[in-house]
């Protein structure tokens, strides 16, 4: 049962990472900063709630503004050039934020012992504060959040944003404010939820917080889909499940966890979710249009065959 | 009223536009034409805010346009149409005409919970007012993707006047058109002029142009050669020079 | 001088991270993509190359040695051209993230498996590797600095590699291809120029180097691990975050450049610091000219 309940909890904390990298690809862009952030986030509620007995919302609070503010100052100058250097560039944020908190030695004493992130050694000991009540609250805020956000007019602009930046700043839309603030909003996300990470597991380590947690919090999006925030959190159940779900093949069930990835992102380019959705309206636009061609031409003054 | 002067443009070594000066009146149409490569779309790109100019000044009602970001020409009340159509093919037809309203949005809350507000109650009206005049109302909910090619034409008109301009730019908008879509569209656009909207018309459908211009500007390696009315501008011997080479008469 | 002497190291190891910088930077400019396992496909090579030394008895013989260098050569070819076939090939014209993704499972999958093999096998061993050559010991004196014979030879093969590269690039009629589908790709096709069969040169090529790279950086650290492609692909972005993608040259000078300030910040402070060092220097790079030190508006693509 402890079994069970542990993989519902890593599952809603991995449906925040990928919810944080959601964001940013929302507005066209793929960032493998989330894991920096998510790393900051860690350590900034660790040190809070356990050298100085902050309640966990309040330090969650506090790391995701940290996170956000850090994504303004990262993503202002980063934004305004094209997309692969702000890949590239994330990356390197993501690094720098692990050799930050590789080196850093802030210790107290509380009790009778030393407590506080010890360089490369990590922080242990942190105050278990979270299980799957307190994440599932916060995963139930941020998703009220996008659902918010698809039904609203900032959604639309921002869909706009990530089709076609040229066309939407021809309507007006501030197309770099816009990306920003899906950058900051991805950032206090990631923050949230390595806070909430940190206060589940007890132990941060800023190793963990890598490259290849980087890529992985990539899958979610890529396998569970890029459209809508339903599909990251689909991808991060399914992900999180896979490798339970392979342990008899032992030694090799990471192998069959990239093989089964490979195979689900060249059957789902879109994702599951969008991919599904979108064969789904293809098809129902190949019935609509052969009853259109029916209707449509009593009601029309105009012809409407144009050239493709 | 709407003024460029001195409009210039360089790409390295090549001289796109050279000192191009245009004024439109609200209510009237000027025609923008010229042979292939002679600073059309560069000119509408620049106004726009696409692309940065070397020099020279772009006013609309007397504020200054230059060079400000595309976003804040587009709020300023400069809507346009591309050549190469650029509508929201992922969003519904609908949707492609709210996202332009959204830079009217006069409270923050019409941004997040539209459904919220009063002010939205008139953007509804407005839309499927637009959506009237341009006969997509039968389309309204579909994705623009799905859109027939004159379908989608309109829809860019559409969502260009949905930001309620001062002046509407129009790249080419008769491409592909057939004639009754051309009598259509001479027929609107007259009637945008009819209602106070200045309109520059870049094409190259003749016809058309000599129909429903005021003025038209002609431009022949980035430099404006002639301007004038319609048939001024046809027996214009430069005009017919730079399309047709020398020795050569208009009926 | 002690500074000089880790410089000259620096210097001379940093041209194998110009190698495999070159070889992503390639990749990216021909297909627009970036290869993730780019890394992997090195660690294969070097594992390649390795497993002839410890086979063949490559400790003392030079001529095994070369043999090895040229299998990894090989094997990161067939390495490089596996990955186009499975993470690459069925995904063309689509999203950016779509091969970004499999490419990336690639890797793990390639990583997964060595890890694996080295816990099998007899002749690899799970913590270290070796890989046995004649360079091993081998020392130079200049004046009062000491070079390790190993790096010298590293740094002269990696010269090669790249002098052969650019002349290939940019005085052949398949190099002269190759930078026109870098350039604009449907004018190329246009042109007649098979873009698919350009790929396909452009990944063997890049992916041989990489296996050449790999088995020089294993020679010189005298092992070889399933997460040398990993660590390497980090410090090759490191390179072209300096450089900007998609110049070669820069590539080139930013690797050596990389490869002075980690051994400098390693030998004067400590190995912790070498990377804190280096990527403070990045992030200035980032804040001024986050596009790169070398990047030229030639080297944007839409």
């Amino acid at each position: 049962m402890a079994y069970y309940t542990a993989l519902f909890e890593i599952s809603g904390l991995n449906i925040l990472l990928a919810l944080s990298v959601f964001a940013t690809l929302m507005v066209g862009q793929f960032s493998l900063a989330q894991v920096g952030f998510w790393s900051i986030g860690a350590f900034v509620t660790a040190i809070l709630t356990t050298m100085h007995g902050m309640p966990l919302y309040s330090a969650l609070i506090v790391s995701a503004i940290l996170c956000g503010f850090i994504g303004l100052l990262l993503g202002y100058p980063c934004l305004k050039i094209k997309g692969i250097y702000l890949t590239l560039a994330t990356v390197a944020f993501a690094e720098v934020v692990r050799v930050f908190f590789n080196n850093l030695n802030y210790q107290i004493e509380l009790g009778d012992r030393m407590v506080g992130p010890a360089g490369a050694l990590g922080f242990r000991g942190v105050k278990v504060i979270a299980a799957w009540p307190e994440i599932y609250l916060v995963l139930f805020v941020i998703v009220l959040l996008f659902i918010l956000l698809a039904s609203s007019r900032l959604g639309m602009s921002i869909n706009a944003v990530r089709e076609d930046e040229t066309a939407a700043a021809a309507v007006g839309i501030n197309v770099t404010k816009i990306k920003v603030t899906m950058f900051m909003f991805g950032a206090a996300i990631a923050g949230a939820g390595g806070g909430l990470y940190a206060s589940y597991s007890s132990y941060v380590l800023a190793e963990n917080f890598s490259f290849h947690m980087a890529l992985v919090s990539i899958f979610y999006v890529a396998v569970g889909g890029m459209y809508t925030f339903s599909g990251p959190i689909v991808g991060a159940v399914v992900l999180t499940l896979l490798p339970e779900i392979f342990r008899f093949a032992a030694d090799y069930r990471m192998i069959l966890y990239g093989v089964v990835v490979i195979i689900v992102v060249i059957v789902f380019p879109r994702g599951i979710v969008d991919e599904v959705r979108y064969r789904i309206e293809q098809r129902s636009l190949k019935r609509s249009s052969v009853s259109d061609k029916k209707t449509h031409n009593k009601n029309k003054k105009l012809p409407d065959e144009g050239i493709e | 009223m709407f003024e460029v002067t001195g409009l210039s443009k360089s790409f390295g070594g090549l001289k796109a536009l050279e000192n191009l000066d245009i004024s439109v009146k609200s209510g009237e149409v000027m025609g923008l034409i010229g042979p292939n490569g002679s600073g059309k779309t560069t000119t509408i790109n620049l106004i726009t805010g696409l692309l940065k100019a070397d020099s020279g000044k772009v006013q609309l009602d007397g504020k200054d346009l230059t060079n400000k970001a595309a976003d804040i020409i587009a709020k300023s009340g400069t809507a346009r149409t591309f050549q190469n159509l650029r509508i929201f093919s992922r969003q519904t037809v609908r949707d492609n005409i709210r996202v332009a309203q959204t830079t009217l949005c006069n409270s923050v809350f019409s941004k997040f919970v539209p459904f919220l507000t009063d002010e939205e109650r008139v953007f509804v009206s407005e839309t499927d007012a637009l959506l009237n005049k341009f006969e997509l109302s039968h389309v309204s909910h579909k994705r623009a993707a799905s859109l027939s090619y004159g379908e989608k034409k309109r829809l860019e008109m559409a969502r260009a006047l949905a930001l309620k301009p001062k002046i509407l730019l129009l790249d080419e908008p008769a491409a592909g058109m057939n004639p009754l879509e051309l009598d259509w569209l001479a027929e609107t656009i007259v009637g945008l002029k009819k209602s106070g909207l200045a309109i520059i018309l870049v094409e190259h459908h003749m016809k058309l142009v000599m129909k429903i211009c005021d003025r038209i500007t002609v431009l022949n390696f980035g430099n404006k050669i002639a301007e004038g009315s319609p048939k001024e501008i046809t027996n214009n011997k430069d005009v017919i020079t730079a399309y047709l080479g020398k020795d050569h008469t208009i009926a | 001088m002690l500074v000089l002497e880790y410089a000259i190291s620096g210097l001379l190891f940093g041209s194998t991270y110009s190698l495999v910088a070159i070889g992503f930077t390639l990749i990216f400019g021909v297909l627009n993509r970036f290869n993730i396992a780019h890394g992997a496909t090195l660690m294969v090579a070097a594992f390649g190359g390795a497993t002839i030394s410890i086979l063949f008895g490559g400790k003392d013989s030079y001529i095994i040695l070369i043999a090895a260098f040229l299998s990894a050569t090989v094997i990161g070819a067939i390495v490089g051209l596996i990955v186009r076939q499975i993470a690459f090939a069925p995904l063309r014209g689509g999203s950016e993230l779509s091969p970004f993704v499999t490419s990336a499972a690639m890797a793990l999958i390639l990583e997964e498996l060595f890890v694996n093999l080295t816990q099998s096998v007899s002749i690899y061993s799970m913590e270290v590797t070796e890989f046995p050559s004649p360079l091993e010991n081998l020392v130079f004196f200049l004046g009062e600095i000491y070079i390790r014979g190993a790096y010298l030879v590293i740094f002269l093969m990696a010269l090669i590699i790249m002098g052969i590269l650019h002349w290939w690039l940019h005085h052949t009629k398949s190099g002269l291809a190759i930078r026109c589908v870098e350039e604009n790709p449907t004018a190329a096709w246009l042109m007649g120029i098979n873009g698919n069969r350009v790929e396909i040169i452009v990944f063997a090529v890049a992916s041989a180097i990489a296996g050449a790279a790999g088995c020089l950086i294993s020679v010189a650290y005298g092992t070889v691990t399933p997460f040398l492609g990993s660590n390497l692909l980090l410090v090759s972005f490191v390179v072209l975050v300096l450089a900007g993608i998609g110049s070669v040259r820069g590539a080139m000078i930013c690797g050596l450049f990389v490869g002075v300030i980690e051994t400098v910040t390693a030998g004067l402070i400590s190995a912790q610091t070498k990377e804190a060092v280096l990527f403070i220097i990045l992030f200035i790079v980032l804040l001024v000219k986050p596009q790169g030190i070398f990047a030229t508006s030639a080297t944007e693509r839409d």
